[in-house]
């Protein structure tokens, strides 16, 4: 499996998805399905921890948008936290950086 | 020679490209001499009505020659690469209301597809149970839309190719038609273009093995899939013309977060400008003055923001907590004046307005934050609002790779995908066998579609403007797009014999020798130089359909002109039954006009009523072209297929029963 996911649930509205691995065109549908699930049950206010991802491709941008756009309609938000510098190069490239709140790790998104 | 044997690269392929060039240039220079000439000395200065036109019709004839040439100047050659063994593929099978049995046959090959990492998709757009169980059948996936594209734009083929790339995730599609029969070696023989990390597809020509003899309907595009495609390859800008093509899953998705996040910045600072504009000119109680400063300092902080480089998610944040306490502040101005009320109530001894004040004097904080006052009532919008979603609230999903712009999504997904740096190549060999319309009604709406979507894409992302195309790019594009605009000049090309039999004005100063002795070469050389493109496939038709269609390419840039609403309409891909003479009246109209202006300039002449020989001879010859051209759309209109004809599909397919 190109991709790990681990959700810790912090309340009611807010969850922490903490991801390993690769986020590419194969292991991209599994996020979205999380980001699905999250949403239906009311979490809306969400976290992804990229720090164990070492590996992000246009595929996986698209799914974080996707997160984005179910998390606002659904009244709540989308943070980034610890993308190491590749990853954050990524988003820098599709100016992508410009639409998200990015924080060096998931204490500093919290406060 | 037909289409497969044409696109085999030629043992001389140099000597070749040589002779196009020089012919190329002979054809240019007598072009520019002779319009040069008629710009010059040869305006009837006396009917400028009539002049004018065919010069300005001759004018921009000439200028698509010289696009023509540019196109084909340098065609692409290079070998076929050998396949990238571990690449995965998605065949993607579009269908929104074709039948089952069409769709079927394509997904039975497209599953025969030689190669071991491929999915097969069946896209339905008309979310047909019949389909989804033949899917099924087969071992296809099924994808239709899903609940999020409710009440939401559907944005035709392109909405449904967008729809299934959020839901699959192999590093290629191959995207067909729903009646596109893929050969076996389709992958095999064009995934190794992929090896160069910047090709983002490769076209491959559509077949049609359903040409009824003569292609009466003129749907053969042997022209544009072979010479016109090589040339436009040899600049890299081969088109994605929908189908046959495999494209790179990273550079859709690219294209579509490029233009997500340029449209969410160009929404987003539209939307701030306008709050902007909302709290300085709108606001005039005083209830809403307080609202204006809490406003007012939200957008501050808002720049403030933006000038430190925050991302649009927290500037959003800050405008959006800024109308929240606004709405507040306005619902309590609203309390407090209500409270005003009930004193005045109260001081007249009633004292359950008293009570009534109290508890919302009490309470203001609580009730004011309860019960929020209406954006609307701050003289904001809810467009200018939910602008500051960064999720394209209109749109079913935030992504949209393939472009829906336009109706001829292909073309406009090619040109972002050019813009941002890609690649493109056009492999010339037939992999795939479709179907092309059987009537004329069917073949007239295709075509009104392809010169609809083309101009909505002119202007809406003009190639000569858009940046990241270089010239040559930008040139392809316009080249394609120019031509829909042919509707207005053939108009004049077949109206000027018809006006100068019958009134003997001429839009020339004189028919003289050296008007002939101009344009004659130059029309020899062009026509030489076209037969030299085509070795040898029959261009004809191509040719008469350019000119018969002239009210067809009028309507399609006057409807999209005008801003008149067009939509997708799927090509049948069976027989339409319907009479299809009245669609063709004009033509019908010119042809009949034709005919009797040339039996008066004969009429004339024999009687000794016009001394212009010349002009009359060269004008009904002229006539009688064009009532051959035209021919071809009449004759379509009544054509009927041979009882003994039978559609023959390609013979890899039958082999596979």
């Amino acid at each position: 499996m190109d991709l790990e996911l681990n959700v810790r649930t912090l309340s009611e509205k807010k969850a922490v998805i903490e991801m390993g691995g690769r986020l590419n065109a194969s292991s991209a549908q599994m996020l979205k399905a999380q980001f699905d699930e999250l949403v239906k049950n009311g979490h809306v206010e969400l976290i992804c921890d990229f720090t164990g991802v070492g590996f992000l491709d246009n595929s996986g941008l698209s799914v974080i948008v996707s997160g984005l756009k179910a998390s606002r309609e659904g009244g709540g938000w989308l943070k980034l936290a610890g993308l190491n510098e590749e990853v954050g190069q990524i988003f820098k490239i599709t100016r992508l950086d410009r639409v998200f709140e990015m924080f060096p790790n998931v204490e500093a998104a919290l406060s | 020679m037909d289409l497969q044997s044409l696109l085999k690269k030629p043992d001389n392929f140099t000597f070749r490209v040589t002779v196009f060039r020089v012919m190329a240039a002979v054809t240019l220079f007598l072009g520019f001499n002779y319009i040069i000439w008629r710009y010059m000395f040869s305006l009837n200065w006396k009917a400028l009505w009539f002049a004018i036109p065919l010069l300005a019709a001759e004018t921009y004839s000439f200028i698509n020659t010289v696009l023509f040439v540019f196109m084909l100047w340098k065609p692409a050659s290079r070998p076929y690469p050998p396949p990238l063994e571990e690449a995965s593929v998605d065949v993607f099978i579009t269908t929104y209301n074709e039948p089952v049995d069409i769709v079927r046959l394509t997904a039975k090959a497209a599953l025969a597809i030689e190669w071991s990492r491929l999915k097969v998709y069946v896209l339905d757009d008309g979310a047909r149970r019949e389909m989804r169980d033949m899917a099924a059948g087969m071992g296809c996936g099924y994808i239709t839309r899903g609940e999020e594209w409710s009440g939401k734009p559907l944005h035709a083929k392109a909405g449904n190719i967008n729809n299934a790339l959020m839901r699959t995730d192999s590093e290629f599609i191959l995207v067909l038609d729903a009646d596109q029969i893929p050969d076996p070696r389709i992958i095999r023989r064009i995934i190794g273009y992929f090896r160069e990390p910047k090709v983002a597809f490769v076209q491959t020509p559509q077949h049609f093995y359903n040409l009824p003899p003569g292609d009466p309907f003129g749907s053969d595009a042997s022209l544009f899939y072979g010479p016109i495609m090589q040339g436009k390859d040899g600049w890299n800008a081969a088109f994605f013309c929908g189908s046959n093509a495999v494209l790179r899953r990273e550079a859709l998705l690219q294209i579509g977060l490029t233009d997500y996040v340029r449209e969410m910045d160009t929404r987003f600072h539209k939307s701030l400008k306008s709050l902007e504009h909302t709290v300085t000119s709108k606001y005039v109680s005083a209830s809403n003055c307080i609202s204006a400063t809490v406003l007012r300092t939200a957008l501050e902080a808002a720049h403030g923001a933006l000038h430190e480089g925050k991302p649009l998610e927290k500037v959003s944040d800050i405008i959006k907590e800024g109308i929240e306490l606004a709405r507040e502040n306005a619902s309590r101005c609203d309390m407090v004046e209500i409270a005003d009320t009930l004193r005045h109530l109260a001081e007249g001894g009633d004292t359950r307005a008293g009570e009534a004040r109290r508890h919302i004097l009490d309470n203001l904080a609580e009730l004011a934050r309860r019960a929020k006052s209406d954006i609307r009532s701050l003289g904001l919008s809810k467009e200018v609002v939910d602008s500051l979603d960064l999720t394209r609230p209109g749109e079913a999903q935030p992504i949209l790779p393939m472009a829906t712009i336009s109706i001829t999504e292909d073309m406009a997904t090619a040109m972002r995908l050019h813009a941002l740096g890609w690649h493109s190549i056009f492999h010339p060999e037939i992999l795939a066998y479709g179907l092309a319309p059987e009537d004329l009604r069917s073949v007239l709406g295709q075509r009104l579609r392809w010169a609809q979507g083309t101009i909505q894409v002119m202007l809406r992302e003009n190639p000569l403007f858009k940046k990241g195309l270089n010239l040559a790019q930008r040139v392809q594009y316009f080249t394609t797009m120019y031509s829909y605009f042919s509707g207005f000049s053939s108009l004049v090309f077949l109206l000027s014999p018809v006006l100068f039999l019958l009134t003997g004005i001429s839009p020339v100063s004189a028919w003289s020798l050296e008007f002939f002795l101009r344009i004659i070469p130059f029309l020899v050389i062009n026509k030489l130089m076209l037969l030299y493109v085509a070795r040898g496939l029959n261009i004809r038709r191509s040719e008469q359909y350019q000119l018969s269609l002239f009210p067809l390419w009028i309507r399609a840039l006057l409807s999209v002109v005008l801003g008149k609403k067009i939509s997708f309409v799927v090509t049948p891909k069976e027989h339409q039954s319907g009479h299809s003479l009245p669609l063709v009246w004009p033509q019908i109209a010119v042809s009949v006009s034709t005919v009797i202006a040339m039996l008066f300039g004969i009429y004339s002449l024999a009687r000794g009523l016009s001394g212009q020989l010349l002009g009359i001879l060269m004008n009904v010859f002229w006539g009688g072209y064009n009532i051959a051209m035209l021919w071809s759309i009449v004759r379509a209109a009544i054509y009927r297929l041979p009882k003994d004809w039978k559609v023959r599909p390609p013979a890899f397919l039958i082999s596979q029963d």
